[in-house]
C-alpha cells in the first residue's frame, strides 16, 4: 500500500514537473531566439545609420534601409484604407444585422475559410489577379490588395468580438430614444466597441510588417528606386515595385554576404512586433479597467 | 397692433422651417440609415467574393498546366525540370511537405499541449503573466525571422554533426515546430479552460491526484477541442513558405530517405509551398508558370481538405460543451 502511493506521489511529481519545464521551455526558446537576433543585430541598428539611409544594393547590401521603411509604411497604410472599412463593416453586418439565413452562412463560411488560406496562396491570387489581369505589374498596390483581403479575417473576427461585447442594453436605450439604427451604431455602439475594433487593426498591422510571400509574389524585390505613393501613370497609386522590411530580410538572409545585415533587419522587425503586443497589452488593459468601473 | 401680426407672422413662419427642417432631417437620416445598412452588407459579400476569386483564380491557372502535360504526370512524376526537359512532377514536394509537417506536429503537439495545461491547470497567476505573452509574442514574430535564425543557428548546428549541408528536413522541421507552438496552445488552452469545474472537483473529490485528474477527467473532455488546435496548425505548417524556403535547401530531387540520412531527416527537399517562391523568380508564362499555379492548386486543396476536417471537429466540441 505504500509503495503504492509512493508510485503515485513520484508519478505525480514527475507529470507536474514535466509539465512545468514544457512551459518554462517555450519562453527560454523564444528568450533564446530574440537575444541571438539582437546580439549580432542591435549594434548595426543602434548605429541609427542604417534606418535613415537609403539601400545601395550589390553583393553586401551596403547601404540603410530607409526605403525599405517607407515601403512597410505604405504597405500598411494602403492595405488597412481597403481592409479596415471593409472589414469593420463586414462585421457590424454580421452582429447588427445579418439574419440567419443562407447568405449570411455562406458570408461566415467564406471568412472562416479566408483565414485558414496560407499566404502564399494570396500571393499566387495576387499575381494572376492584380499583377497579371489588372495589369498593376509588380507593384506596392497589388501587394497591398491581396494583403488587404489576407488581413480581412483578423479585422472582421476581432471586430466582431468587439461589437458583441457591447451591452445590448446601450443599443435598446438609444432605440428607446426614438434613434435609428445607423445612429445607434455610430454614436453608441462602435465608440464602445472602439478598443476592441482598435486591437483588431494593430493585429492585421502586425501581419502585414510580417508578411513575405505574398509581397515576393505580388509586390516583387526592387530594392534602389524610392517608392513613390502616388503616381501620373497607371496603377496611379502605389506604382513601384518595392521590398518591405520582412522581403527584405528574406533576400539579406539568403545571400551569405549580407547575412549580418539580415540581423539588423531583424531587430527592427522584431521591435515593430514588441510594440504593438505592446499597445494591444495596453489597450485590453485599459478596457478591463473601464468594465471593472461599470 | 400691426407689429403684434407681423411678429406673429414670422413666429409661424420659423415654425414652418422649421418643421420643414426637421423634416428634411429625418429623411436624410433615414435615407443615410439604409444606405448604410446595404454598404455593410456588401462589404460583407467582399468576403464571399474574395473567396470565389481566389479559388476560381488559382484553379483555372493551374488547370492551364494540363493542356502541356497529363495530370497523372503532374501529380505522380519524381522529376521537376521546368526548363529544360518539361519535366513537371511534384511527387517528392508532396512526400516533403507531409513529412515537415508530420515532423513539426511530433515535436510540437506534445509540448503544446502539455504548455497549455500548465498555463490553464498548473500555473500560478503570475507564471500565466509570463508564458502568455511570451506565446503571444511568438506567434506575432514574423516567419522570415524565424528563418534567419534556422539559416544562422540551426542549420550550422545540423552541419557540425557530420558531413551534411545542414539544410535539411529536420532543420524546416524544428523551425516549423517553433512556430506552430502557439496555435496549439493557444487553442488547447481555451479547450482546457473551457472543462466544466464540476468534472474535475468530483474527480479530485473521488481522492485522485491532479495528474490523475488531468489525465483521466481534462484530456478527455476537451479532446476535440485539442483536436482542433492539432488540425488547424497541421494547416499552418503545410501552408508556410517562407521559413521552410530559408532552411530546407529547395533540391528538386526526392529525399533521400536512406539511413544515412536519418532516414531523409538531413535530406535536402523542396516542399509544395518554397516550390512556388524558388521558381516565381525565373518561371516564365506558359507551363511554367502555370506548373506553380497548379502546385499551389494542390496546396490549396489540402488545405481545404484540412479545414473541413477542423470544421467538423470544432462542431462536435461546440456540440460537447453545450450539452
Amino acid at each position: 500500500m505504500k509503495t503504492a502511493i509512493s508510485k503515485i506521489q513520484a508519478e505525480e511529481d514527475f507529470a507536474l514537473g514535466a509539465l512545468k519545464i514544457s512551459g518554462w521551455l517555450i519562453v527560454s526558446v523564444l528568450i533564446f531566439i530574440i537575444g541571438y537576433i539582437f546580439y549580432y543585430g542591435l549594434p548595426e541598428v543602434l548605429s541609427w545609420n542604417y534606418l535613415f539611409t537609403p539601400p545601395e544594393g550589390g553583393r553586401h547590401d551596403n547601404g540603410g534601409i530607409l526605403y525599405q521603411i517607407l515601403a512597410t509604411v505604405y504597405l500598411i497604410v494602403g492595405s488597412l484604407i481597403v481592409a479596415a472599412p471593409i472589414g469593420i463593416f463586414a462585421a457590424i453586418y454580421l452582429t447588427e444585422y445579418a439574419p440567419q439565413n443562407l447568405i449570411t452562412t455562406l458570408i461566415r463560411f467564406a471568412i472562416e475559410n479566408l483565414a485558414g488560406i496560407p499566404s502564399i496562396i494570396y500571393g499566387l491570387f495576387g499575381l494572376a489577379f492584380f499583377v497579371i489581369f489588372l495589369k498593376f505589374e509588380y507593384s506596392l498596390l497589388a501587394g497591398a490588395l491581396s494583403v488587404s483581403i489576407m488581413v480581412l479575417p483578423v479585422i472582421i473576427r476581432t471586430s466582431e468580438e468587439a461589437l458583441k461585447s457591447v451591452p445590448q442594453a446601450f443599443r435598446q436605450s438609444s432605440l428607446a430614444l426614438g434613434v435609428n439604427k445607423w445612429q445607434t451604431i455610430s454614436k453608441v455602439v462602435l465608440p464602445s466597441a472602439f478598443p476592441g475594433i482598435l486591437t483588431g487593426i494593430l493585429l492585421s498591422i502586425g501581419r502585414i510588417v510580417g508578411e513575405s510571400a505574398v509581397l515576393i509574389l505580388a509586390a516583387g524585390g526592387s530594392i534602389t528606386a524610392i517608392p513613390r505613393f502616388v503616381s501620373t501613370t497607371y496603377p496611379y497609386v502605389l506604382p513601384d515595385s518595392a521590398r518591405t522590411l520582412a522581403v527584405h530580410l528574406y533576400y539579406q538572409a539568403t545571400s551569405y554576404d549580407a547575412r549580418a545585415k539580415a540581423f539588423a533587419t531583424g531587430v527592427v522587425l522584431i521591435f515593430i512586433v514588441l510594440f504593438l503586443n505592446w499597445c494591444i497589452n495596453q489597450i485590453s488593459k485599459g478596457y478591463r479597467n473601464k468594465l471593472a468601473v461599470r | 397692433m400691426k407689429g403684434f401680426y407681423q411678429l406673429q407672422k414670422t413666429m409661424q413662419e420659423i415654425k414652418i422651417k422649421k418643421y420643414f427642417d426637421k423634416k428634411e432631417k429625418r429623411f436624410w437620416s433615414g435615407f443615410v440609415n439604409l444606405f448604410m445598412e446595404q454598404l455593410f452588407f456588401l462589404s460583407a459579400c467582399v468576403a464571399v467574393i474574395s473567396l470565389f476569386l481566389i479559388t476560381a483564380y488559382v484553379f483555372y491557372n493551374g488547370f492551364k498546366l494540363f493542356q502541356f502535360v497529363p495530370i497523372t504526370d503532374f501529380l505522380f512524376g519524381f522529376d521537376w525540370d521546368p526548363v529544360t526537359q518539361k519535366l513537371f512532377g511534384v511527387l517528392p514536394m508532396i512526400i516533403a511537405s507531409c513529412y515537415v509537417t508530420v515532423g513539426a506536429l511530433i515535436i510540437s503537439a506534445p509540448l503544446g499541449i502539455a504548455c497549455a495545461i500548465f498555463l490553464a491547470e498548473i500555473a500560478s497567476p503570475s507564471t500565466q503573466q509570463v508564458i502568455r505573452p511570451a506565446v503571444q509574442l511568438l506567434s506575432g514574430i514574423p516567419s522570415v525571422v524565424f528563418g534567419l535564425f534556422g539559416l544562422a543557428f540551426i542549420v550550422p548546428l545540423i552541419q557540425d554533426t557530420g558531413d551534411v549541408a545542414g539544410l535539411s528536413i529536420l532543420a524546416a522541421i524544428i523551425i516549423l515546430s517553433i512556430m506552430i507552438l502557439p496555435t496549439i496552445i493557444s487553442i488547447s488552452e481555451d479547450a482546457i479552460k473551457a472543462v466544466p469545474k464540476e468534472l474535475k472537483e468530483s474527480s479530485i473529490a473521488l481522492g485522485t491526484t491532479r495528474w490523475q485528474t488531468i489525465l483521466g477527467v481534462v484530456l478527455p473532455a476537451s479532446s476535440s477541442g485539442i483536436l482542433t488546435a492539432i488540425i488547424l496548425s497541421i494547416g499552418r505548417a503545410f501552408g508556410e513558405a517562407m521559413a521552410v524556403k530559408m532552411v530546407i535547401g529547395n533540391t528538386q530531387t526526392m529525399p533521400d530517405f536512406s539511413p544515412q540520412t536519418g532516414f531523409g531527416l538531413l535530406s535536402l527537399a523542396r516542399t509544395l509551398t518554397t516550390n512556388i517562391v524558388g521558381d516565381i523568380e525565373y518561371a516564365e508564362p506558359g507551363p511554367h508558370l502555370s506548373a506553380l499555379f497548379a502546385t499551389g492548386a494542390i496546396l490549396f486543396l489540402f488545405i481545404i481538405i484540412i479545414n473541413a476536417t477542423s470544421y467538423v471537429f470544432l462542431r462536435r466540441a461546440s456540440v460537447k460543451s453545450n450539452s
